[in-house]
């Protein structure tokens, strides 16, 4: 009797993983949606849209698409039907958000998310304490804490800081991780230090906002150079095909991290303006995007069983993303208005450019024998 | 799946996402051991879990020390695998590679039963030589 091959969420039944393949599915939409939002915000005119996809431009793309994504990556670890309520709730805040323009009853659907991951990480911990691990569980407080201070009316930009802190912690747990594989004691004070400055710049901003920022901008810049230092990305970018392409978008990302950190020193709290958009973009699209960019086409199998070949095509949206966020940058530092849309335009330009490159590439590869690399003896 | 398990209110020790009914004993195998093959048949196996890869680190799970166990038993083969950490979302993948991997490449293969452990836990000592090499 043939063995079948086993499904993401284990013996978790199959109506289960369908809820997850189709929460997945309105993520991406409301991405998608968000990305127009984000657009109408700029000034670019794109077709009559909710008014809510350019209001909640932040909270659609933070909480209700990214929160589903990484709480889904972890419920999938976890292997418990209840993790499920992380994602599903995030999912359902974005869908209620556009749909009623509600921000009370969205806000309480992304606490509950919030609250739900970091219950996840609890039981993770519980099962085996790891640092990395723990590195993590601070994204998902900080995540949870965002969603908090949303909740009880404080205003986006004086909680993005919290939401930024969400995927930086999150993504420096996995490196961390990963940093394991390299040769030698790695010695990782340097990130231990980085991560108490972002974690302590937080707090205090609460207090005192400038001081706090500023705060967690050095940590930024410290986990930036630390991970461009240790990351395993080093060895990976040798090896080719698929690992070097992720490689090369690892340290694009950390590049963009540092330079968020460096913004958020120079500049301390902004509300709005040019200084926001760069800010807070520089983060977003140059770092968090450049690792979803990286990573989905090892994320979306590990989530939805869907296999996706590697190819040196995944080079086109990637170089969009960052030739494009550097126009947006400098248009948003000399003022000029028409370039900083262009490179916005190019930010959403790529996205859809790596969502068709996804697309094409579903499906498995040619036999592996043929693209590995090493290890054989 | 109890009751107790499926709403997680049974956690700590357990961290097994699977267990197949391996005929191997999962409690006697010790990090000194792994991986651990019976016979050339199993040596056999072992190389041809090369041809998984880990898709992160671009190195095959056998020089990254995740194969803790490979036996053939009659038309079946049992493998004992782990994961870097149990957080990894990506084991449920790696176990489809290995049973694409394993079932009808030899004659006989008829089914493949794959277990997916955390003790003893993984560490960088179980990487090959190679793959320390590769990504030192």
């Amino acid at each position: 009797m043939k063995q079948t091959t086993a499904r993401p969420l284990g013996r978790i039944g199959a109506a289960l993983r369908l809820a997850a393949v189709l929460t997945l599915a309105v993520a991406a939409i409301l991405m998608m949606g968000s990305l127009l939002g984000g657009l109408g915000r700029m000034g670019v005119e794109t077709a009559a849209m909710p008014v809510e996809l350019a209001q909640y431009h932040g909270p659609l793309m933070v909480s209700a698409f990214f929160g589903a994504l990484i709480s889904m990556e972890r419920a999938v670890a976890l292997r418990r039907a209840w993790s499920l309520v992380a994602p599903m709730a995030a999912a359902a805040g974005g869908v209620s958000l556009v749909a009623t323009g509600d921000q009370q009853v969205a806000s309480i659907f992304f606490v509950v998310a919030g609250a739900t991951l970091m219950w996840v990480f609890a039981t993770l911990l519980w099962r085996r304490w790891e640092n990395f691990t723990f590195v993590m569980s601070l994204g998902a407080l900080a995540w949870a804490m965002g969603n908090l201070l949303w909740a009880l009316g404080q205003p986006v930009w004086q909680v993005t800081p919290w939401w930024a802190a969400f995927f930086v912690l999150t993504i420096a747990g996995e490196r961390l991780e990963l940093s394991r594989f390299r040769k030698g004691r790695r010695r990782s004070a340097g990130f231990w230090f980085g991560v108490a400055l972002v974690a302590i710049g937080l707090v205090w901003g609460l207090l005192e906002l400038d001081r706090g920022l500023r705060l967690v901008g050095l940590g930024f810049v410290v986990v930036a150079i630390w991970l461009a230092r240790h990351d395993v990305a080093h060895a990976t970018i040798r090896l080719g095909g698929g690992p070097q392409y992720m490689a090369v978008a690892l340290f694009a990302g950390y590049f963009w991290l540092a330079a968020t950190g460096g913004l958020a020193i120079f500049y301390g709290p902004v509300s709005a303006g040019v200084a926001y958009d760069l800010l807070w973009h520089a983060l977003f699209v140059g770092f968090v995007f450049s690792m979803v960019f990286a990573h989905a086409q090892i994320i979306l199998p590990a989530l939805t069983g869907v296999r996706v070949r590697h190819s040196a095509a995944f080079y086109v949206p990637l170089t969009v993303l960052h030739l494009s966020l550097i126009l947006r940058g400098i248009g948003d530092l000399s003022n000029l208005d028409q370039m900083r849309r262009l490179g916005g335009i190019g930010n959403a330009a790529a996205i859809l450019i790596f969502a068709l490159v996804i697309i094409s590439h579903v499906g498995r590869g040619k036999s592996k024998k043929s693209t590995q690399k090493g290890g054989r003896r | 799946m109890d009751l107790l398990r499926f709403l997680g209110v049974k956690g700590g020790a357990e961290q097994t996402p699977s267990e197949e009914g391996v005929a191997i004993d999962l409690s006697s195998i010790t990090a000194a051991d792994v991986p651990l093959v019976v016979g050339c048949e199993g040596q056999q196996l072992l190389d041809r879990l090369r041809e998984v890869i880990d898709p992160e680190l671009g190195i095959n799970i056998v020089d990254l020390g995740l194969v803790y166990a490979v036996e053939r038993v009659g038309d079946r083969v049992d493998v004992v695998l782990t994961m870097t950490t149990p957080i990894c979302p990506l084991s449920a993948v790696i176990e489809a590679d290995v049973r694409e991997a394993l079932v009808g490449w030899q004659d006989q293969i008829e089914q493949v039963r794959v277990a997916v452990i955390f003790e003893p836990p993984w560490t960088p000592a179980m990487m090959s030589d190679e793959a320390r090499r590769l990504l030192g």
